[in-house]
């Protein structure tokens, strides 16, 4: 980089960035105090620069706070799950401590493929979320089934907290509620899970047990709590139970061939 | 007895309990890490080609993996760049698995916040911008990358460390880029 030969762009870039050396810096002002072409070249540089990074650092997220919550809802979840785990084992410790040598389990579960596993609500992400609501209100209107629309930005975080893959999403699972909204379940990430279309226990399935709960509720032979209490446990073995059944209605009558068991 | 017993349950309970408290004082600091750096990554997975919904996943893993990292105590140094290697790789990773299946049709562009005046300016923005998108898509991917990730104001050797290239590589990836930009206007001049 002497005086009599020109500087590259590398050479310019670096200089601003101050990663040269002492010697090279110096040589570098020098040669540019002498040199117009430099100089110029030095001007376009850093006004191509300045005009490419005002235009690629205003684009912006359209949805930024929705994504705030689901991070800060995530690492809750994680914390609470450490917990847990962390907890166990100082219990376990403390046990065995005190000599009484029980050993504890731990309570996270790994992580499957959810279409491969059986894909039901797990209940550490979807335990269920519900409202105060009177049973005037619960049974004042007609269950039409039309659940109140799943914002596009929750249902993703929803599929992304059961890992389901991007192109799965919307094709082969809904995101329904647990608890439904007849019978006083949230929007909130804590009711949500993805059910798959093509399952055997598919939302079909869950409507009719809506169905029947509801009307359960609403002649008096179950409580509100009890309704709610059935969708958020298993509702399948509260399907089976109901309309004693192993199998779903639909699918026994012949009207579903179902892809996956 | 009662007394060692005492203590070796208070031994075994405070690490447990302090964890806690740790995790919540790092996940105020990763929030208000998402604040300063979530557009500036967003911007940088959307620059591999991947649909914004899966550039918004790829973050989230991202804040996600810091969470732990620091929760982990795990060292600190630059974090702003570890965030930015972190989303380059998800992001590649995201990136490969475009070539094994068909990508999403109905992918949203992220909102431009214009910082023009009037109408004409505004047009005269968006053109330049769409402009300058193609442009950067033409661009091979170190190039590309090298230049939006200096636009997001890493220095060549934060840059050098997210893509895994040495310093002079950083450099020349700038140049060539800002010399194809530079060709670019003059040809759109003409």
């Amino acid at each position: 980089m002497g005086n009599n030969v020109h500087l590259s762009r590398e050479d310019l870039l670096l200089l601003q960035d101050g990663e040269l050396t002492a010697g090279e810096v110096a040589a570098a002002e020098l040669h540019l105090c002498e040199c117009e072409a430099c100089r110029a070249l030095k001007l376009r540089t850093e006004r191509t620069f300045a005009a490419a990074a005002a235009t690629i650092a205003v684009e912006t997220s359209k949805m930024p706070e929705a994504q705030r919550d689901a991070l800060h809802y995530r690492m809750m979840l994680a914390r609470r799950r450490s917990w847990t785990i962390g907890f166990a084992t100082a219990a376990a410790g403390l046990l065995i401590t005190a000599g009484l040598g029980i050993s504890l389990h731990r309570t996270h579960q790994a992580v499957v493929p959810y279409l491969e596993d059986r894909p039901v609500p797990n209940p550490q992400l979807t335990p269920g979320a519900v409202r105060v609501m009177a049973l005037g209100e619960v049974c004042g209107e007609k269950d039409d089934d039309f659940d109140p629309a799943v914002p596009a930005t929750t249902q993703q975080v929803v599929f992304a907290e059961y890992h389901v893959p991007q192109q799965q999403r919307g094709k082969e699972f809904q995101v329904d509620y647990l608890i439904s909204p007849q019978l006083g379940g949230t929007a909130e990430i804590r009711n949500l899970w993805p059910q798959p279309y093509s399952t055997m226990w598919n939302a079909h399935a869950k409507d009719m047990l809506e169905r029947r709960l509801h009307g359960m509720v609403c002649s008096g032979s179950m409580t509100l709590e009890q309704a709610q209490h059935e969708l958020a446990g298993d509702w399948i073995e509260s399907y089976k139970q109901e309309f004693k059944t192993q199998a779903p209605l639909r699918m026994e009558a012949g009207l579903e061939r179902p892809l996956l068991p | 007895m009662a007394s060692s017993f005492g203590q070796s349950r208070f031994a075994i309970l405070v690490p447990a309990i302090a964890g806690q408290g740790r995790a919540r004082a790092v996940e105020t600091e990763v929030l208000a890490m998402f604040d300063l750096h979530h557009a500036a990554l967003l911007r940088y997975a959307v620059s591999f080609g991947i649909a914004v919904q899966d550039g918004e996943d790829v973050v989230q893993e991202s804040f996600l993996a810091l969470f732990r990292h620091l929760v982990e105590e795990k060292p600190r140094d630059n974090l702003r760049s570890w965030l930015f290697r972190v989303t380059h790789n998800l992001a590649l990773k995201r990136r490969g698995a475009y070539s094994r299946e068909v990508p999403e049709a109905d992918n949203v562009s992220l909102e431009c916040t214009d910082p023009a005046p009037g109408p004409e300016e505004t047009l005269l923005f968006c053109e330049r911008r769409l402009h300058l998108r193609r442009v950067l898509q033409a661009m091979p991917a170190i190039d590309r990358a090298c230049l939006q990730l200096r636009a997001e104001g890493l220095r060549y050797r934060e840059i050098a460390e997210v893509i895994g290239i040495s310093l002079g590589s950083v450099a020349a990836a700038v140049a060539r880029s800002i010399e194809r930009l530079e060709r670019s206007e003059v040809s759109r001049g003409q």
